[in-house]
């Protein structure tokens, strides 16, 4: 090997990338050659000099990135449409509601806990959550905090700044103790149309039944709402709580009309719970359609 | 991974048993298991972020690689048939969009580093945290100039240069498994880093 192929291959040596071969024949040159030992020095530093231009992504950039991610993800899994809902759709022929927003934050909670900090006297915080962590491995770790600030407010629920905080609290993913309230305060007025649809959304999408069913209690008076017809009629196909679809299918007969035989039909069909069953049964013969014609 | 050692592969760093989970997880995401799907992006995402956040040096653009690279992923899962390992699979996208990106941008002829920073390209270095560069009390800390002068030579190579760079200098990435991501051989990856070492080396002679 020449002094020529030594310094060429250089780079590659440093990255461990030369084969067996080649490898010892270059060691043995630079044990016999001070000028090319030097210049494989010269090489090291300028190796480790390359290091720097390394960045670091903040910690923050991940955490974004995933709550962007599955938000998105999230979103399209519940606009795509299943057997069932798919049906519904066409029934209906309008667009689903969409749920939106609130999903981001919930997919940054892979690290919930709540610590309350004792006094901090200028800027007291009282709540505060990890959101992010990872190890920089140098022996530290990096940690995204996210501090809460408390602050009382009160005010009527008319009043749209108390409105939007209520409305925020009803899509708080992480505490259905809060959204059970939220919710419990926003039924007594549905007026305001975007009260209504949020307690449409989470009549058809809150995990927590409790949530559903203040939601429902908080739509009886527009049970002739087109939109609340297509929510409560979800919730007859598809929700697993027997309650909550024995009282949607008594507001939906509140207003019977002929667009509901083909979903009722279906449910007579799927439906195992006696009182829907009955109830169902008794609707479409009420309405001169048959049970089993399809 | 820490970049300060170029031979660990991330092959080496999962282990055989992780391998094992690792296809375990892939095939309870392709059945639509999403909390599998989620483990697969979290045991990848940091690093392909870091990837894409090095290769594009703008957070904006980085964050849009990594939604558009794991909802490919997410899209085509079902039909990824364990031909290459998940890795190879999931950096070709990476590389891919980062590449379309680098060459939009030799095209508009913009200054990248501009993107991230307010207070531009010169600061953009010199305010990022130090990485491994302090692990070694033997090496001295570069000087912002130098750091300014490495991030004007990254905009120099071309888009493939500058991914072989950053996967074999940072990722630690070997060059035979870079060819494999790149769809080229291992020869012409280790031609790219050969071009790319002596743009640097012509650049900062000088300073080291
Ligand atoms: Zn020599």
């Amino acid at each position: 090997m020449t002094c020529q192929d030594v310094r060429t291959l250089l780079p590659l040596y440093l990255y461990g990338e030369l084969d067996f071969h080649q490898e010892e024949e270059f060691d043995r040159h630079i044990d016999a050659c001070s000028g090319c030992a030097r210049a494989l020095e010269a090489e090291r530093v300028l190796h480790a000099t390359l290091d720097g231009g390394h960045l670091a992504p903040p910690p923050a950039l991940l955490a974004s990135s995933r709550a962007r991610l599955f938000g998105e993800i999230r979103a399209s899994e519940l606009a795509r449409p299943t057997g069932l809902l798919d049906r519904l759709r066409a029934a209906f022929s309008a667009p689903l509601w969409k749920p939106a927003a609130a999903l981001a934050l919930a997919a940054v909670g892979f690290l919930g806990g709540r610590a309350v900090s004792p006094s901090a006297p200028a800027a007291p915080v009282t709540a505060s959550r990890v959101r992010f962590l990872e190890a920089d491995g140098r022996g530290n770790v990096n940690i995204v905090l996210e501090e809460t600030r408390e602050r009382k407010l009160s005010g009527a629920l008319s009043d749209d700044g108390i409105r939007q905080l209520v409305l925020a609290a009803s899509r708080e993913q992480g505490d259905p103790g809060l959204r059970v309230e939220s919710m419990d305060l926003l039924r007594r007025d549905s007026s305001a149309t975007e009260v209504r649809r949020a307690l449409v959304a989470a009549l058809v999408s809150d995990p927590n039944p409790g949530v559903r069913i203040k939601a429902l209690e908080g739509l009886k008076q527009h049970a002739a709402d087109p939109e609340v017809r297509r929510a409560l009629s979800q919730v007859l196909l598809r929700d697993d709580n027997s309650g909550l679809r024995a009282q949607a299918i008594d507001l939906l007969v509140q207003h019977k009309n002929r667009d509901m035989v083909d979903m009722l039909q279906q449910l007579v069909r799927s439906d195992s719970n006696d009182y829907v069953q009955l109830r169902t049964r008794r609707i479409l013969a009420e309405m001169n359609a048959s049970a089993d014609a399809f | 991974m820490s970049m300060g050692d170029p031979s660990v592969s991330v092959a080496g760093v999962l282990g055989r048993d992780s391998v094992l989970d690792e296809s375990a997880l892939i095939r309870a995401a392709q059945q639509g298991d999403q909390s599998a799907f989620e483990k697969l992006v979290y045991s990848y995402d940091q690093q392909v972020l870091r990837l894409a956040y090095n290769l594009l040096r703008s957070q904006e653009d980085a964050r849009d690689v990594y939604q558009e690279a794991f909802l490919r992923v997410h899209r085509n899962l079902r039909n990824f048939r364990f031909d290459c390992s998940f890795h190879t699979w999931l950096y070709r996208i990476v590389t891919n969009l980062c590449l379309d990106h680098l060459r939009k941008r030799k095209v508009r002829k913009e200054e990248p580093s501009t993107v991230d920073s307010a207070d531009g390209p010169k600061d953009l270095l010199a305010s990022a945290p130090e990485t491994s560069a302090s692990s070694d009390p033997q090496r001295r800390l570069l000087s912002a100039e130098v750091r300014e002068r490495i991030s004007r030579t990254l905009e120099d190579l071309t888009p493939r240069e500058r991914a072989v760079f950053q996967m074999r200098h940072h990722e630690g990435m070997r060059l035979r498994a870079i060819g494999d991501v790149l769809g080229t051989t291992e020869e012409a990856a280790k031609n790219c880093l050969f071009r790319a070492t002596q743009k640097m080396r012509s650049a900062l002679g000088e300073f080291v």
